[in-house]
């Protein structure tokens, strides 16, 4: 409990990314509405707010937080501007034309 | 390094490389536009004449929005595939420096699979979604859809997951399963009713208005080829126990715990069979590591895609059997925003490729292309011809040693397009031995002749000339056994065939 309540104070505005194991007596009703990703090494591997910590820990399980993903657009960086977007189209279409089909 | 498109910016590519190749395909915008008026587009590749009795695929990208990698190999396959057969090139998957040997597939094989198939992709089949993860929440799956009512928190519930919405055991949650009635959950909600998005129900409007052989739904992040059930553990032993019989939109898990959900046998080796083959060409770019199986493995799910997809012609005999698949593109590199949408992508994308390709490639069958060739569009006649020869390989399919066989030929088949679409003699040789087989399975008291042997024969060693070490190795088998076999009825030598594994 103090494990999440601590997170729950410092993680606003972000997801964690956890991995979730049986404690005790664990009820798989807290489970509902988490993100569940792909197992991790044999654990319930979700993302989840602070919030759905504290549930999922008073529900007795065991909670082992690793990341914490801010709530946001992805990064600009990776987005293809409409020049890329066109260079990508304009290379293709260069190989593509003068062959059969074309 | 910018890599990812918007939705508009993906629409624009494929438009354009159809701008390019106006004989080999057009673009097409399936039934509804997405929750928010956004058309959604694919690409239609036929190349060549037009044939009556074309396999179908259709490729689907963009389901769950933060899943980028996929839309963007669809878009890239669809180019390397236009720029093979324009300049007759192999297309190449290949890591340098991996270890692995790399992926080709040439350029002959590649003309034979595009003049044979009706090849539909749809790259980004949630745009709504798509654009909302680049502008405004990089790990959101669902689409747009705004709900009523207010969550705990007080914010206004928005999006169902398209891959848990569609008409196969939908509203079910299974133990375990990834599977939400509440429009307040954050990813898995299944919506207020089966096909209630458009999104989702442009899937079922395309699959009852085209013949769909083979569907793969691509997705990320895990290494895996999937096939179905993702609802319960399989059997092979009750057609009874099956998916039309189960209560849906029950919000619970199914009544009995115990419950399997039946594939047919025959279905089941060859999702196995082409898995393991798709697997095998991936593993070849750089060493990666696809594992096979059923859905459920993954964790359980209702309401998906490729289950739908496959279950139509069980809930229906009427309609066309679609082969469905999940391609789980991964890895999980230890960071989940960087395993949905990696800053360098390349390498995964080469892996994505490489998948489809393989599915591809065993989409067609050479053998049915040649045996049906003579009928040119008149497909109830090409395909009247087949429910022979077809009836032999499920027979194979049934045992051991002749699933060992169905393989081999698996394995032979990217060989066999080459050869088929650069050498008349060796098109002609087996169009003759497929002539041969069909007359052979609609007369029951014919016999292989002397003559039938030495075609046989004749094909045999020119594969072997061709292949691999390993596979020359087996066809020495193949030939043994096939030498034997004059004034052997076809039945005979099916048994035969059956009891005595080429490997």
């Amino acid at each position: 409990m103090s494990t999440a309540a601590g997170l729950s104070g410092t993680a606003a505005g972000a997801r964690l990314e956890a991995t979730i194991r049986p404690r005790i007596s664990p009820d798989p009703g807290a489970l509902r509405g988490l993100d569940v990703l792909p197992p991790l090494d044999g654990a319930l591997h979700v993302l989840m707010s602070p919030g759905q910590v504290v549930d999922v820990v008073t529900a007795g399980y065991e909670v082992r937080v690793f990341a914490a993903h801010p709530i946001g657009p992805l990064d600009p960086s990776l987005v293809m501007d409409d020049d890329a977007a066109q260079a990508w189209i304009d290379e293709r279409v260069a190989q593509i034309r003068g062959g059969r089909g074309a | 390094m910018s890599v990812y498109r918007t939705a508009a910016q993906l629409s624009q590519a494929i438009a354009a490389l159809a701008g390019a190749a106006p004989t080999l395909c057009e673009t097409f915008t399936l039934a509804q536009p997405s929750v928010e008026g956004a058309a959604i587009s694919g690409l239609h590749i036929h190349a060549g004449d037009a044939r009556g009795n074309r396999n179908g695929v259709l490729l689907l990208g963009g389901v769950h929005a933060r899943e980028l990698m996929n839309p963007e190999a669809i878009v890239d396959l669809a180019a390397d595939l236009l720029i093979s057969y324009a300049h007759d090139t192999d297309i190449t998957y290949a890591v340098p420096g991996s270890g692995a040997p790399g992926a080709t597939w040439g350029a002959s094989g590649i003309r034979v699979m595009l003049e044979s198939l009706d090849i539909w992709m749809v790259p980004c089949s949630n745009p709504d979604g798509h654009d909302y993860v680049l502008t405004a929440d990089d790990m959101w799956r669902k689409n747009r859809r705004p709900e009523k009512g207010s969550c705990s928190d007080g914010t206004q519930p928005v999006g169902v997951d398209l891959n848990r919405n569609c008409a196969i055991v939908w509203g079910v949650i299974p133990p375990g399963g990834e599977v939400s009635c509440d429009p307040c959950d954050y990813q898995v909600y299944a919506g207020p009713a089966a096909f209630s998005e458009p999104e989702s129900a442009n899937i079922e409007q395309f699959l009852s208005d085209h013949p769909i052989d083979t569907f793969a739904d691509v997705h990320s992040y895990e290494q895996m080829i999937l096939y179905p059930w993702g609802h319960a553990p399989e059997q092979t032993t009750d057609p009874a126990e099956n998916f039309t019989t189960l209560q849906t939109g029950t919000c619970n898990p199914l009544p009995d715990s115990s419950y399997s959900e039946y594939i047919d046998p025959v279905d089941l080796l060859k999702f196995q069979s082409i898995g393991n083959q798709i697997a095998s060409d991936v593993a070849q770019v750089r060493g990666s590591a696809y594992t096979v199986g059923p859905s459920i493995g993954l964790y359980p799910t209702t309401g998906t895609n490729p289950e739908y997809a496959y279950s139509r012609h069980i809930a229906d005999q009427g309609a066309h059997k679609t082969y469905g698949w999940t391609i789980e593109t991964g890895p999980f590199t230890g960071d989940v925003a960087d395993s949905f949408h990696p800053s360098d992508p390349s390498q995964i994308i080469l892996d994505i490729k490489a998948a489809m390709m393989s599915l591809l490639m065993q989409s067609v069958c050479a053998i049915e292309l040649i045996g049906t060739e003579p009928f040119g569009a008149a497909a109830e006649t090409a395909e009247d011809q087949l429910v022979g020869i077809r009836a032999w390989r499920d027979a194979l399919w049934q045992r051991n040693g002749g699933q060992a066989w169905l393989d081999l030929y698996r394995q032979l088949h990217p060989t066999l397009l080459e050869r088929i679409a650069v050498d008349e003699a060796f098109r002609s040789r087996v169009a003759e031995l497929v002539q041969t087989a069909i007359a052979l399975a609609e007369d029951p008291d014919s016999t292989l002749s002397d003559d039938h042997i030495r075609s046989g024969l004749a094909v045999i060693d020119d594969l072997a000339a061709t292949s691999p070490e390993h596979l020359r190795i087996q066809l020495r088998t193949a030939r043994a056994v096939f030498q034997t076999m004059s004034g052997f009825s076809a039945q005979a030598a099916l048994a035969v065939v059956a009891e005595r594994s080429p490997t």
